[in-house]
């Protein structure tokens, strides 16, 4: 007989558990927005783009998504440098308008050539899917090494941004760029450097989702609108407070899906975030 | 000042050359030609709404689709329950929408920048949610008025053209009053805008109240033309094609959404066309283009060429 605080608990760890993995997918659009002030639309197409490198590698090659996490954030740095390096001045320098709108085209681009290639099927990562029972709850061993994975990379990232020079440079551009720059930071150095981390997170984060949920070419709209709602509920450039909110999201999400019906809880994720936006950034 | 009455005097001309042959359509009788402009013109006025807060006030808005849904769905409920023409609702969808844009406006726009994007795309998204879990909008099918009414392909397109054609009008007065140029202010810098003593708040209010009725009024019509209200109306989609096309032409002009929403439409169809499977991969590398190549949009081309500007008043 299961009691409905076996449920309640279960879904607060189902909750903590998808949490942990919005709010690292969060953090690489909170760096770039927060260091270059770029809005990045294109975040969840790219994250997509990670997944189904994750599912190819998986179902091509037999690599256990534990091995193509960190080649995922391998793939993203590259891209991420490269990107910057071809686009980054001019999209730092232009309207922001115009850097939306670039990020929308990419968006565009990435989602239609993955539809084109791979097909507009839902597809899943069937690794590691048997659930164990951790006292009254029971949760599957993916999601497990999922947030495994997560704590690791957000400890590791967590220890970059506090403890070494270039992690100390990053939060001094969020904090005032031209302070920065007068305090003999090279701003376009950080530039590419947040643009590589942030791009490599995303797709490090992009496997993740992959291995937890399934996902088609398109579904990376959802995961753009919950990583906004993180982001700016955890503040722009702050990546302890992305986990955070990513967590708290996650945990709010599985609650209402349980308490209401699920087809509610994309909305309360929306009108939280437009509360947020309200309450923290509106002048009275 | 004479040589600015000729300016204006040719513009003129041209405006009123352009919508006349923008009813020739409807005169042709050809119903697939029709159903073409007819979804231009739809475009062109959304386009031409949304200018009013993103190209005026430089306020990105994610969540004008929203209004358009919202007057979708007033016509086609107001139809459902009274059982009357729906184009006596019409009006009733303006007013529903700029009432909707009234409540949410004000505390949205204490909001700048990034946030207010955000906000807006939260909007939109979360209206579309909370209308599909609705028992009397019936969920996610919609509500289908074809059996109230007979519909007519020549009501709508004119009923679409006149509002694209006032929508064009309204433009052109904004752009011309004191209250355009405080609009202008406000987005060229706000703070300074607030110094000069312009009620940065109640202009913008006014602005998004005005954009988001009129935004209900074509989705009030659009319903009419679809027999049809349903969650599609509250595609996010819609919402950034009428964004990027804006952008695409040059926000805050006149000419801008015309020749934007024009060349979006028409390169977005002949690439829909053309190259079923490939084109929003082709239409993505152009959108990226554009935004590097041409950051102020396509009409400030004329910009750089002082004889051609000159001919028009204040494009």
């Amino acid at each position: 007989m299961v009691t409905s605080a076996d449920i309640i608990l279960q879904t607060l760890v189902n909750g903590f558990l998808m949490g942990a993995v919005y709010g690292v997918a969060a953090i690489g659009l909170s760096l770039v927005w927060g260091v270059l002030g770029l809005v990045n639309l294109s975040h969840g197409a790219l994250l997509i783009s990670a997944a189904y490198i994750t599912f190819i590698l998986y179902a091509g090659l037999g690599t256990p998504p534990l091995i193509s996490a960190p080649l995922a954030f391998l793939i993203g740095a590259a891209a991420g440098f490269f990107f910057y390096k071809l686009f980054g001045r001019r999209l730092t320098s232009t309207d922001p308008s115009y850097s939306l709108l670039f990020f929308f085209g990419l968006s565009l681009f990435l989602t239609n050539v993955i539809l084109n290639l791979l097909g507009p099927d839902v597809r899943g990562i069937p690794w590691l899917i048997e659930a164990t029972a951790l006292g009254p709850v029971s949760v599957s061993l993916s999601r497990l090494v999922s947030f495994g994975l997560v704590a690791t990379s957000f400890i590791t990232l967590y220890l970059f941004i506090t403890k070494t020079y270039h992690g100390k440079a990053i939060r001094a551009v969020v904090a005032n760029r031209l302070g920065a720059v007068t305090a003999g930071i090279d701003v376009q150095w950080i530039f590419t450097i947040s643009t590589s981390i942030g791009f490599g997170i995303t797709f490090f984060s992009g496997s993740l989702v992959a291995l937890v949920n399934p996902f088609t070419p398109t579904s990376g709209d959802g995961y753009l609108m919950y990583a906004f709602a993180t982001v700016v509920l955890g503040g722009v450039g702050n990546i302890v407070g992305a986990f955070l909110a990513g967590i708290l999201l996650g945990v709010v999400e599985s609650l209402v899906g349980v308490l209401f019906t699920q087809g509610v809880s994309p909305a309360v994720a929306f009108i939280t975030l437009v509360l947020v936006i309200l309450f923290r950034y509106g002048r009275r | 000042m004479a040589v600015d009455k000729g300016r204006y005097r040719l513009g003129l001309y041209a405006a009123i050359v352009v919508s006349a042959v923008s009813l020739l359509p409807m005169f042709t009788g050809d119903t697939s030609s029709m159903a073409y402009f007819w979804t231009l013109l739809q475009f062109l006025s959304l386009v031409l709404s949304l200018n009013l807060i993103t190209g005026f006030t430089g306020y990105i808005n994610f969540g004008h689709i929203a209004y358009y849904g919202y007057g979708a769905y007033t016509v086609a409920y107001l139809t459902t329950i009274t059982q009357l023409n729906p184009y006596l609702f019409v009006p009733a969808a303006a007013i529903g929408s700029a009432l909707i844009a009234l409540l949410v406006g004000k505390p949205l726009l204490s909001v700048r920048g990034p946030y207010f994007t955000i906000a807006t795309l939260g909007l939109g998204e979360a209206s579309r949610t909370i209308i599909v879990n609705l028992p009397f909008f019936n969920y996610s099918e919609g509500l289908p008025i074809a059996k109230f009414f007979k519909y007519d392909a020549f009501s709508s397109y004119i009923s679409m053209w006149l509002v694209a054609v006032g929508l064009f009008a309204l433009t052109f007065f904004i752009k011309r009053s004191r209250y355009g140029l405080m609009l202008e202010t406000i987005r060229e810098d706000e703070d300074l805008a607030e110094t000069m003593g312009i009620d940065t708040r109640r202009t913008k209010l006014a602005v998004y109240v005005l954009s988001s009725s009129t935004a209900g009024l074509v989705g009030g019509l659009t319903a009419i033309t679809y027999v049809y209200a349903h969650p599609g109306f509250f595609s996010i989609s819609i919402n950034v094609a009428v964004i990027a096309s804006l952008l695409l032409g040059g926000g805050g002009t006149l000419l801008g959404p015309v020749v934007g929403a024009t060349s979006y439409f028409i390169i977005a169809d002949t690439l829909l066309t053309r190259f079923p499977y490939l084109h929003l991969i082709i239409f993505g590398t152009i959108i990226m283009g554009i935004s590097l190549l041409l950051p102020r949009g396509l009409v400030y081309l004329m910009y750089k060429t002082p004889k051609l500007r000159g001919l028009f008043y204040d494009a």
